[in-house]
């Protein structure tokens, strides 16, 4: 289970492009501030006005894949009188955010010269 | 409230992880459970529970994503390397004792032992360190896979000392290089053999934990 995107349409979307698109949106939340899983399931929710949604089954496993890679680092600590998971961006994560967006901006090109999805 | 761990513990079931990591999951889960619920009934949900048990549709096959990602990149040290050595030391102290164990027999009796049973007792000093191997794996948590490379451990020392064999004996009239492949493979399936009663039952990790505390 990967983000939920526009209802079913996204079930038909390739496991490695979910997984592309659910990496790209967790490194940049955490590259602005450290937040703990279900902060970064809910700041993915209304930032992208609910379109893109993470359920704790699909988030987890995305953040410890992540982590085991050495791009985000979590830490517990104590808030709000529970211990909390906080992510956050290490250097190796900075670096590989930046080729993740131009990636994801050629893909976007590439479909929109292809299906014209901007002018559609 | 509900006991969110509890619930998490028992929707993951057997997850076969270090209990350090099994409990720092299940904690995390529930948090991220509670936040929901607690989200859920500050927004009036006539349902909260409803709503975030929704959450854990699909949790099935999550145990074994989280164990692939969560696994620690030190365990295949604590869980094949260590109990591999003991293997191999196991194998080659009861290799010593069985040739001066039969040696001294050999003397005090002047019995002529069959090469057929040195063989066959030689081999079974392997069954047995394959199975030391495999038991301390299965005791560091280890997956059956796991067990099995710990149990074979001693024969990966064997090609070292075969290629120095070969080496030297084309020098004399030493064995080809196929009677040693052939042995080598036979001690292999022998040390495989020992971890035959390893492979099968839950290791600790897969039995239930204390659920994880705040």
């Amino acid at each position: 289970m990967y983000p939920t995107y526009m209802g079913d349409i996204y079930k038909a979307v390739p496991p490695a492009i979910k997984r592309g698109s659910a990496e790209l949106a967790v490194l940049s939340l955490l590259a602005r501030e450290s937040l703990h899983g279900y902060q970064i399931a809910k700041q993915i929710e209304q930032q992208t006005g609910g379109a893109l949604r993470f359920d704790a089954a699909s988030l987890y496993p995305v953040l410890y894949g992540m982590e085991k890679r050495g791009w985000v680092r979590g830490e517990w600590e104590r808030a709000g009188g529970r211990r909390r998971r906080y992510y956050s961006i290490t250097a190796e994560g900075r670096k590989k955010l930046e080729p993740l967006r131009a990636q994801w901006r050629d893909f976007f090109r590439a479909l929109n010269r292809l299906a014209g999805v901007a002018n559609a | 409230m509900p006991d969110w761990e509890q619930i998490v513990t028992e929707r993951l079931g057997r997850l076969r992880l270090s209990p350090q990591a099994r409990r720092e999951v299940i904690s995390e889960l529930a948090a991220h459970l509670e936040d929901q619920y607690s989200e859920a009934c500050a927004a009036g949900c006539p349902d909260p529970l409803g709503e975030t048990l929704a959450q854990l549709a699909g949790w099935e096959s999550l145990g074994t994503r989280i164990r692939q990602t969560r696994e620690d990149p030190m365990s295949y040290r604590q869980q094949v390397s260590i109990p591999g050595v003991v293997a191999l030391v196991f194998s080659g102290v009861s290799q010593i004792l069985v040739l001066r164990g039969l040696v001294s027999w050999q003397r005090s009796n002047h019995w002529d032992y069959p090469a057929q049973s040195a063989t066959l007792l030689w081999l079974f000093t392997f069954v047995l360190a394959g199975s030391v191997g495999a038991a301390f794996a299965r005791r560091a948590l280890a997956g059956p896979r796991r067990r099995l490379l710990a149990a074979i451990y001693p024969s990966f020392l064997m090609p070292v000392i075969y290629v120095v064999v070969w080496v030297v004996s084309r020098f004399s009239s030493g064995p080809g290089i196929l009677p040693l492949l052939g042995l080598w493979l036979t001690v292999t399936v022998a040390c495989a053999l020992g971890a035959l009663p390893w492979m099968f039952g839950a290791s600790r990790s897969e039995q239930p934990q204390p659920p994880a505390t705040a």
